[in-house]
């Protein structure tokens, strides 16, 4: 499909008219520019075969960081009606079940500590576990232990030790989805997650401390506590290989139950059940309990951090001032309430590569922002920057709350391995004042800054759909990557 | 289907194709034991910053699926599990069975040490996955979540 099979409403927005198996047109929020990335793959397709999902409400929607995913594109939202036979599907949630991104602000002034920033990097990078397989920053989880983390989430990690109870009054959900059930998690996966907990990863995830460089919105950058030149810490990672087995295992489940409901499939991967079924069910609440292990993970990260920077720049708790801005889940599934033609109807809204970005008038969103909208934390590549953006009324009404989760890739990690390797790619970071720490120098090729879209593009159309607003950009001086 | 295969045999291949956001690769055997092992090459090529020929440790391997696409994936799974929870990395296989119902195989190799990693898999997708048959060439294309 190319772009010129799509209808253009506005300068932001493009509509795939329905057509064949599409149950609900598609809608991609884009400009000219980011269009043109979008249309040169398959997203739109993906888009289309959303559309032909049971129970699917108002439009299938593409963000304007859109790309190629499976079965679902990466930043895709879909809204499912349970009562109209809507189903769940874990290509709709990712492999990576809540990946997502933290940021914690700092009173730490970035001209006080830049002579430190090489010791600051180095010290995340001995404290937070790294890179593929990476364990141990915990003891192995005993069975019992993994059983409170998939229920309880964040607050597991809490009663630990790690963090400070006002941490979960910023983390979406309060960092514990409810609805979990061990039981539906494999031994598998729990095996796969049983030494990775308080671990980051490999691939596209890392810390990153960056610098406010500047304010969009002086109300809001108030409230959220940004102030330019200081320091934030931004951490971006997941369930680990625990959430990729729970994927893996309900895709086989869904493939099944596909097949038993009558479901007609345009890919695979887009295998699904109905929402009230006992398939989808089950796959909800395993769903749940990866997410709540994925919050753990974060929490006891940055605590990590906070730990981390302390003893580097030898300070106490107070003068470091690490406070969870917010953490927000970019690939999920949950059920909300959303008013559809005039009418509150409670739906299953995936969001794969997408952030929820809501106003202040939701209920969900933690009383300090209230006046302003959740923080939407959208990270860019580790050379430019990344912005930190506030929900709003419009993302409600349009896309159900939902909002660009990164600036997107552009180039296939092959390309960004030829296009830079990695000790060109060091040299030129340092003369951007960016110390950057990698377990593996590939995959740093891979993550190089001209393999992301232009942040600032995603940012200025975000901004002009009505799906977010901008309230600061951070730039990064330090980078810890698997 | 007893004769064990090993990684390097003129009698599959693969070619690594791109794809913005993760690993796709075209893959072809002369049956389906070979396409698999061809998979099983392209798994281990994106996983390892170099896959040794080491052997001396065996894992058994029994599957069961819906058709040729379903055990590709599954089959890929498998190793990859083995990978990351064993750290166990294939060199030779030794398939008493490979069909599209069922799979038995013996597989050998080594354990790999953590400096030895690249970049993590997530997963093994279904996406446009295909199995296509000429004569006795088996081709698909693959695609690895990263």
């Amino acid at each position: 499909m190319t772009a010129s099979e799509l209808r253009r409403i506005s300068n932001t927005l493009w509509e795939i008219p329905k057509r064949g198996m599409m149950r609900v047109p598609g809608r991609i929020v884009a400009d000219e520019r980011l269009m043109q990335n979008i249309a040169a793959g398959e997203t739109l397709e993906q888009v289309a075969n959303v559309a032909c999902l049971p129970g699917i409400t108002g439009y299938s929607w593409a963000m304007p960081d859109a790309h190629l995913g499976y079965g679902f594109p990466i930043g895709g939202v879909a809204a499912m009606d349970p009562e109209e036979d809507g189903v769940i599907s874990p290509g709709g949630v990712g492999y990576d079940i809540n990946c997502g991104c933290r940021v914690m602000t700092t009173r730490l002034a970035y001209h006080d500590v830049r002579d430190r920033m090489k010791d600051m990097v180095e010290g995340l990078y001995k404290d937070i576990p790294c890179g593929v397989g990476s364990a141990g920053a915990i003891p192995k989880l005993s069975k019992r232990d993994m059983h409170k983390v998939l229920t309880r989430g964040a607050e597991w990690a809490l009663e630990q030790g790690y963090g400070e109870a006002a941490d979960l009054d910023t983390t979406e959900e309060q960092g514990c989805l409810s609805g979990a059930d061990p039981e539906q998690v494999s031994d598998r996966a729990k095996s796969r997650g049983e030494t990775q907990l308080g671990t980051l990863g490999s691939g596209n995830h890392f810390v990153e401390l960056g610098v406010i460089e500047r304010v969009f919105d002086a109300e809001t950058a108030q409230v959220y506590g940004l102030e330019e030149g200081r320091l934030t810490l931004m951490i971006h990672s997941g369930s680990r290989g625990l959430g990729y087995q729970v994927c893996d295992d309900f895709l086989q489940v869904m493939v099944r139950a596909a097949a038993k409901y009558g479901v007609k499939l345009p890919d695979r991967q887009l295998c699904c059940a109905p929402i009230h079924s006992s398939e989808g069910r089950s796959y909800l609440a395993a769903m749940a309990a990866a997410a709540n292990y994925a919050w753990a993970n974060r929490q006891i990260m940055m605590e990590l951090a906070r730990r981390s920077l302390q003893r580097t720049l030898g300070m106490d708790r107070a003068s470091l001032g690490g406070k969870l801005l917010y953490d927000v889940c970019h690939n999920i599934a949950k059920l909300e309430v959303h008013e559809v033609e005039g009418t509150r109807k409670r739906l299953c809204v995936h969001r794969k590569g997408a952030t929820r970005a809501f106003p202040g008038s939701r209920q969900e969103v933690p009383p300090p922002y209230r006046a302003v909208g959740q923080p939407v934390l959208v990270p860019g590549d580790m050379g430019t920057g990344s912005l930190i953006c506030a929900g709003t009324e419009g993302a409600l009404s349009m896309t159900y709350g939902s909002s660009v989760h990164g600036a997107g890739r552009l180039l296939s990690r092959n390309a960004a391995r030829k296009a830079k390797e990695p000790g060109a790619l060091m040299q030129e970071l340092t003369e951007r004042d960016v110390i950057v720490m990698a377990r593996n120098r590939r995959v740093l090729s891979e993550e190089m800054p001209d393999a992301y879209k232009d942040i600032d593009a995603v940012g200025e159309v975000l901004e002009e759909a009505g799906i977010g607003r901008r309230v600061a950009r951070t730039r990064p001086v330090g980078v810890v990557k698997g | 289907m007893n004769d064990a295969l090993q990684s390097g045999s003129a009698d599959y291949g693969h070619a690594f194709v791109d794809h913005t956001a993760d690993v796709m690769a075209d893959c072809w055997g002369r049956g389906f034991p070979a396409l698999l092992m061809a998979a099983a090459d392209v798994l281990y090529e994106t996983a390892l910053e170099e896959r040794r020929r080491d052997r001396g440790h065996v894992q058994t391997v029994e599957l069961n699926a819906k058709g040729c696409e379903d055990m590709l994936v599954r089959w890929l799974q498998e190793l990859l599990f083995l990978l990351e929870a064993e750290q166990f990395v294939g060199v030779s296989f030794s398939f008493q069975e490979a069909g599209p119902e069922r799979l038995a195989a013996s597989v050998e190799g080594y354990h790999h040490a953590p400096e030895e990693r690249g970049p993590e898999i997530k997963a093994a997708t279904y996406h446009g996955l295909e199995v296509r048959r000429e004569g006795d060439l088996y081709k698909a294309r693959i695609v690895l979540d990263l």
